[in-house]
């Protein structure tokens, strides 16, 4: 027996603050307007499954956290219980934790916790409105897999800023080697060449030469003791290793520069998000415009309800995301991570600064400001860091002040060690050592920054080939996957759409992923013998049932055994002839399925309903509709009854008028269905105007004919000769006829049981689906293909 | 299988063809599977696993 919910309990959830659903296993249709309630109950099935509510989560401040409970309960408060049969196992979601899943329920939870069971109006929206490139975003959200496409742009933004440092290290290392050669008053094109050149220097000063780079450590220990005892060695060593890091503390004006650049191009990205939209699709903008402007629940060119927010939402993240793509981002990204790795670099010297300063006490009244200065870098890095993904521009006014301050305090310090060293009032030998000392220090100072850049080049050159692996694997594997299940799901897709549409000449339809493009669907139909992108082809309607008909493929395809499916509010934008065969379509998967259908739309509901009992499935589904809804009680729901429920509640109550009236309008949706189903010949009127009379001596001869020397030969007719006995009643109990009051409530249930009774032996008794004539083989069978035990009568 | 096991099988199948070894992708599976994980946190994991992240 497959797993079913048998009831849902939700407290503290959005708008609902206690919900009790008693499904016993059975599918549920809920109607309810805008705003009351419905979309809760789905999301608390999402958190349910999965721990959290996708479309909560993510994008512009939104979190599960701050906005799944309900507004007047905390977090804690919140829980969502559903009980399974077989077992009758009771679950509960907090936002905590989740009831141990019992072994039985371990494999349909593996398949609920990936959420794609559900499809929402916000998707098949995105999906309708979405150009090729952004339409295999919005399958990729409808099948479950939106979060990858967020982890693919992760692996490009990692690459990017990956590439920034590798440059930024490149371009360091090239100035270091710059400096040194400034320093050195020579062409140094690597650190092989260093050595030779300060010997070479040193030597003109009749001072010690060094034999290795290492050597250049000890060179101050080595020298400073030749210089008289005024000042401290160790005070003298940190004054000229001091002074050796303020040659190199000066923060270009270059850096201040690009940064410059870049805001004008960071600017332009952030206002322009929507340019290419804008530019081949103006009315999907205006629209954006004017539902944003409007605050109205209506859209503006259909007037049908939508929920503003989320169509909202979904434009902004659906262009964000395809912005960010662009090539122009991934450069753009990549200069910004570049800056700020420099930008660190310079922070990064303010920190040896400091604990150098703290060492001597006559200078390190400064440690304080450059401490200041280090805690404004740290600031002014996030910034860059935001810049780089494009949400701000980078603050140049405060880059700016705070190299200023940087300037002004190492010009302190660099007049307060040359007062320091000017204190010894050294002679012309220990002048030329100090002088000699602050060179070397300097230069070593500088070797240690190159090779720590050559480390950290290393380093991010392999982590860039890595990361540049694993994001074009990540994307090919994603595409390549996609396109294969498109291509299998093809069929699937067109067959659901046919029986959706069965009037209209479908030619073809293709899913493709474009190979040139990083990741584009283009979706093919050809209609009418014209082929081509679906937007020109159909209507809103028709991409809408198109929509659904990819989600019930993938469905198909990746979900068989999880049976479990929701639609919420999906239908809005489709006539009602074809939201009848769609609720035909449902109604049919209910079979294998438990599904949970919400709406507003009073038709389809009734259509649904409807479907229900002519498919002779009306008991595994129940039917409610939420009747008030405020803040304090949540939804209210009223279930709506069957036929047959309602008739035998007017029995009940006595109502004998009420009940014949119901019971007369349930015979006549019966026979009439009978005599579809087994092709009795029904006189033609012209006025279409058919009552039950019409029906009733077609539908009884052809059924007795057929059913003669067979089973049902008994059932039908006992059936009929029932209800040619008690059917005068329901023209008695329809009209205001004074003969109402003779009859008894025991003779109108009679005439109601007989006409239930009918309904009955006309369905399969395994399925309940209708009876129908199969001409060419001549058996009345089931009617449905899925049927486990179908029922075949043969005629002949 | 659902399409996202799809995916990510394909996904290791091409690194592992590219030689990456298996520890790194396990590193890389367990991080890309985590929802909402920082450009930063996928940058650490990869600095720290690059220096051996090709098969010998």
């Amino acid at each position: 027996m497959p797993t079913r919910i048998k009831a849902i309990r939700i407290h503290a959830l959005r708008g609902v603050r206690d919900l009790s659903l008693e499904l016993n296993g059975k599918s549920l249709v809920l109607k309810g307007d805008n705003g009351t309630g419905k979309s809760s109950i789905v999301d608390a099935l999402e958190f349910f499954f999965t721990g959290r509510v996708a479309h909560l989560q993510g994008a512009q401040g939104l979190s599960n956290e701050k906005y799944l409970p309900h507004v007047n309960f905390a977090m804690k408060d919140l829980a969502v219980e559903l009980r399974f049969d077989p077992g009758n196992i009771l679950l509960k979601r907090t936002f905590k934790d989740i009831s141990r899943i019992p072994d039985v329920l371990k494999e349909y939870f593996e398949e609920g916790r990936r959420g794609t069971f559900i499809l929402r109006r916000a998707q098949i929206l995105e999906f309708i409105n979405s150009q090729p490139s952004d339409r295999y975003r919005s399958l990729g959200n409808i099948i479950g897999i939106g979060d990858l496409d967020e982890s693919e742009l992760q692996l490009k933004r990692v690459c990017d800023e990956l590439q920034g440092r590798v440059e930024s290290i490149g371009s360091e290392c090239e100035t270091i080697l710059q400096e040194i050669s400034e320093m050195l008053k020579g062409k140094i094109a690597s650190i092989d060449d260093v050595l030779s050149r300060l010997n070479s220097m040193l030597k003109q000063k009749g001072l010690p030469t060094i034999s290795s780079l290492t050597e250049m450590n000890d060179y101050a220990k080595k020298l400073l003791p030749k210089i008289r005892a005024t000042v401290s060695e160790k005070d003298l060593a940190s004054i000229t290793a001091i002074q050796s890091l303020l040659g190199d503390m000066l923060v270009p004006e270059e850096l201040v520069q690009t940064a410059k650049d870049l805001n004008p191009k960071i600017n332009q990205f952030i206002s322009s998000r929507s340019k290419p939209l804008v530019d081949d699709h103006n009315l999907l903008e205006m629209a954006k415009d004017v539902i944003a402007e409007r605050g109205s629940d209506l859209c503006p060119v259909c007037e049908q309800p939508i929920n503003r927010n989320e169509v909202l939402k979904s434009l902004s993240e659906r262009i964000k995301v395809l912005m960010e793509l662009t090539t122009d981002a991934s450069n753009l990204r990549t200069s910004v991570a570049s800056l700020r790795s420099n930008f660190e670099r310079h922070v990064s010297r303010l920190k040896d600064l400091y604990d150098k300063l703290e060492q001597i006490g006559k200078i390190s009244v400064h440690a304080k400001d450059v401490k200041n200065l280090i805690d404004k870098g740290n600031w002014l890095s996030e910034q860059i860091s935001l810049a780089g993904q494009l949400n701000n521009q980078v603050p140049v006014d405060d880059l700016l002040a705070w190299r200023n301050d940087v300037d002004r305090i190492s010009r302190t310090l660099q007049s307060e060690c040359k007062q320091l060293l000017n204190d010894i009032e050294p002679t012309e030998e220990e002048e030329s050592i100090i002088e000699a000392v602050s060179l070397v220090g300097g230069v070593r100072a500088k070797l240690d920054q190159l090779e720590k850049n050559q480390r950290d080049s290393k380093v991010s050159n392999s982590s860039l080939k890595l990361a540049q692996t694993i994001y074009s694997a990540f994307s090919d594997a994603k595409k390549q996957i996609t396109y294969k299940v498109y291509s299998e799901i093809q069929t699937e897709i067109k067959n659901t759409y046919i029986a959706i549409h069965p009037s209209e000449r479908i030619g073809s339809m293709e899913l493709t992923v474009e190979q040139k493009r990083r990741a584009s669907l283009r979706l093919n139909l050809e209609l009418f013998g014209k082929k081509g992108d679906p937007r020109a082809l159909s209507s809103e309607g028709h991409l809408d049932s198109l929509g659904l008909c990819i989600f019930l493929a993938f469905i198909k395809r990746f979900s068989s055994n999880f049976g479990f499916m929701v639609l919420d509010d999906v239908v809005t934008s489709i006539d009602s002839r074809h939201r009848l065969d769609i609720a035909k379509l449902i109604i049919e998967e209910s079979r294998d399925k438990q599904i949970i259908i919400t709406t507003h739309d009073e038709v389809w509901f009734k259509q649904l309903r409807a479907c229900q009992e002519a498919s002779g499935l009306g008991g595994n589904f129940v039917n409610e509709e939420i009747i008030n809804w405020d803040i304090y009680t949540g939804p209210q729901l009223r279930r709506t009854r069957t036929e047959w429920e309602e008739i035998e509640e007017y029995i009940n109550e006595g109502d004998k008028s009420a009940a014949g009236n119901k019971a007369r309008q349930y015979l006549e949706r019966v026979l009439k269905e009978a005599c579809s189903n087994i092709q009795a010949k029904v006189q033609y009127k012209e006025d279409g105007r058919y009552e039950v009379g019409d029906f009733f001596d077609p539908a009884k001869q052809t059924l007795q004919s057929m059913a003669r020397g067979t089973l049902l030969e008994e059932e039908i007719v006992t059936v009929f000769n029932d209800l040619s006995r008690t059917r005068f009643m329901s023209n008695v109990l329809s009209h205001d006829n004074e003969l109402q009051g003779e009859l008894s409530i025991v003779e109108v249930r009679s005439f109601c049981n007989a006409v239930h009774k009918l309904d009955q032996v006309l369905s399969c008794p395994t399925c309940h689906s209708r009876l129908i004539y199969d001409k060419q083989s001549r058996v009345l069978r089931c009617s449905s293909e899925k049927c486990k035990d179908p029922i075949r009568v043969n005629t002949s | 299988m659902n399409i996202r096991d799809e995916i990510f099988e394909a996904f290791t199948k091409e690194l592992r063809e590219k030689g990456v070894s298996d520890d790194a992708i396990w590193r890389l599976l367990s991080v890309l599977k985590v929802n909402e994980v920082s450009v930063d946190e996928v940058i650490a994991m990869i600095k720290e696993v690059s220096q051996n992240a090709y098969k010998d």
